[in-house]
């Protein structure tokens, strides 16, 4: 009982990781086409996400690129813009 | 039951379930037979696609009317509009009448190749650059064509993958296929219950996402190829891929490859109809195909005209001919009644299989759409010559309600039949 308790534990565990990894993706290329293709303000950008799930996620905008750090920095998502080709995940 | 599908049966049957597939031993020759014998249903299904009807006519630009490439002609409602029903649907949409159409932040209303109508809601302006999400699938649609166009590529011939050996059944399927959705490979999206379980996120932005067409190639067949149809966004990636290989076939790096496949992409299509489009791409130098293509309302109208007024482009034909028809013309043999290739279509009875897609535009059941995650929509009304953009934001509840795709069904009702003779003269 223990060893499925652990497994489903560990399933659980390994598919709240992967839900937030993608989040984190999602939002550091999304909040960056937003701001720097788009042209919207970090504000306008935040709207676009479920604010629930935002609020586990750190996102910080530079000048040409957003990173998003989630689970206290274990994990972090970067997407860089680059001009005439918008913008794309680096990590 | 015609050869066709009895063929499809026993390929389905024959490889697919009854364990032969886990012989690793018999894979090799279990693949080669199942290529030709996919081909030949393939050759079946065509021949029975001279059986179906012609689509509705796609009505031609006035002379009167400048093509919009550097700005839109503008004109008020034409008379012929039901004004009281079509300024309640924008009322509706941008005033917060009804909460399961999400935001709705640009609309543009093209009637007769004019711009009658737009609106932008606070913080948007004509200029603003939205994402397309799904509708870059009708634009990679688009791109295959003209690469057709150019004698690029056949799409009658496989598409393949330089990840697949040669007698990997998916290396046999065309180009055409791929675009149909009718593919066959294992691809969750529509039905995925978590985002984890998603292959639509997956690719995007989990295992996939420095090299999407990578994580694409690795998904299994399960289906044989022009039997069951699936959205699979993995297909239309897999298909940029291609299209990136035929225009770009051996760039010394993925910045080289981005570049050169921009360059055509602007050369050969957006430049040509005036639309200031932003694709993406992958750190592969991959062009996502499938969704991330930027642009405004009043672009993306224009996008709709090419497709509107059958791929010619101020008197040049920028597609093949019959490529718009290839584009709203649901997959012969297959299983699906809502999706033509790159595109969406009304269903030719009920109210679509396998779901119910119907966006009901009025008397004649001739439109399609490009249609994008979050509520993005090109929809063109052949027999009103009518063309509806919708950008904006509504969330996977208020999708589900189904009430834009009401909306959009609304707006158009809105312009009678009649308005085409008008708008033609």
């Amino acid at each position: 009982m223990l060893g499925i308790g652990l497994a489903v534990a560990a399933w659980g565990g390994r598919s709240a990781y992967s839900t937030v990894r993608i989040g984190s993706a999602y939002v550091a290329k999304l909040t960056c086409s937003c701001l720097f293709v788009a042209g919207r303000t970090q504000q306008s950008c935040s709207g676009d996400y479920d604010a629930q799930a935002a609020r586990l996620l750190s996102v910080q905008a530079g000048p040409s690129s957003v990173t998003v750090t989630a689970l206290a920095g274990l994990l972090s998502a970067r997407a860089e813009f680059e001009d005439g080709f918008g913008c794309h995940l680096v990590n | 039951m015609d050869s066709g599908v009895i063929l499809s049966t026993e390929l389905h049957k024959g490889f697919w379930e009854d364990g032969l597939w886990e012989d690793p031993h018999r894979q090799a020759t279990v693949r080669g037979v199942a290529a030709h014998l996919a081909l030949i249903v393939l050759a079946a299904f065509a021949a029975l696609a001279g059986a179906r009807a012609n689509p509705a006519p796609l009505p031609v630009q006035s002379p009167d009317v400048a093509w919009p490439t550097r700005e839109w002609t503008t004109a008020p409602l034409p008379p012929e509009v039901d004004a009281k029903a079509f300024d309640a649907a924008m009322r509706e949409a941008f005033d917060g009448g009804n909460p399961n159409l999400g935001e709705t932040r640009e609309v543009v209303v093209i009637h007769g190749g004019r711009l009658v109508h737009e609106r932008y809601a606070s913080g948007y302006t004509p200029q603003t650059r939205l994402i397309s999400w799904s509708m870059a699938k009708s634009i990679t649609q688009a791109l295959v064509g003209v690469a057709v166009q150019q004698k690029k590529l056949d799409v009658d011939r496989p598409m393949g993958n330089p990840r697949w050996v040669a007698n990997d059944p998916r290396a046999a399927i065309p180009w055409r296929t791929w675009l149909q959705m009718v593919d066959g490979l294992r691809y969750l999206e529509i039905e995925a219950k978590t985002i984890a379980d998603s292959d639509a996120s997956r690719k995007l932005f989990g295992p996939g996402r420095l090299d999407v067409a990578g994580y694409c190639a690795g998904l299994p067949l399960i289906h044989a190829p022009g039997t069951h149809w699936n959205y699979n966004s993995c297909g239309i990636v897999l298909t940029a891929d291609a299209l990136t290989r035929a225009v770009v076939p051996n760039p010394p790096s993925p910045k080289a490859r981005r570049a050169a496949m921009l360059q055509w992409m602007r050369t050969s299509l957006f430049d040509v109809i005036g639309m200031n489009a932003q694709p993406e791409f992958d750190a592969s130098g991959l062009y996502y195909g499938s969704a991330m293509i930027y642009a405004s309302a009043r672009d993306f109208a224009k996008f709709g005209l090419l497709y509107l007024r059958d791929g010619v482009w101020e008197g040049q034909r920028i597609l093949p001919e019959g490529w718009v028809d290839f584009a709203r013309t649901p997959a012969p043999g297959s299983d699906g009644n809502i999706y033509g290739a790159g595109w969406w279509v009304e269903p030719s009875e009920g109210a679509g299989r396998p779901y119910p897609w119907l966006m009901d535009t009025g008397s004649l059941r001739d439109a399609f759409s490009a249609q994008g995650f979050e509520g993005q929509y090109v929809l063109i009304v052949p027999s009103k010559d009518l063309i509806v953009v919708r950008l904006g934001y509504a969330t996977q509840e208020q999708q589900r309600t189904g009430e834009i795709r009401t909306w959009m069904g609304r707006v158009a009702r809105a312009f009678s039949a009649a308005a085409v003779t008008s708008a033609a003269k």
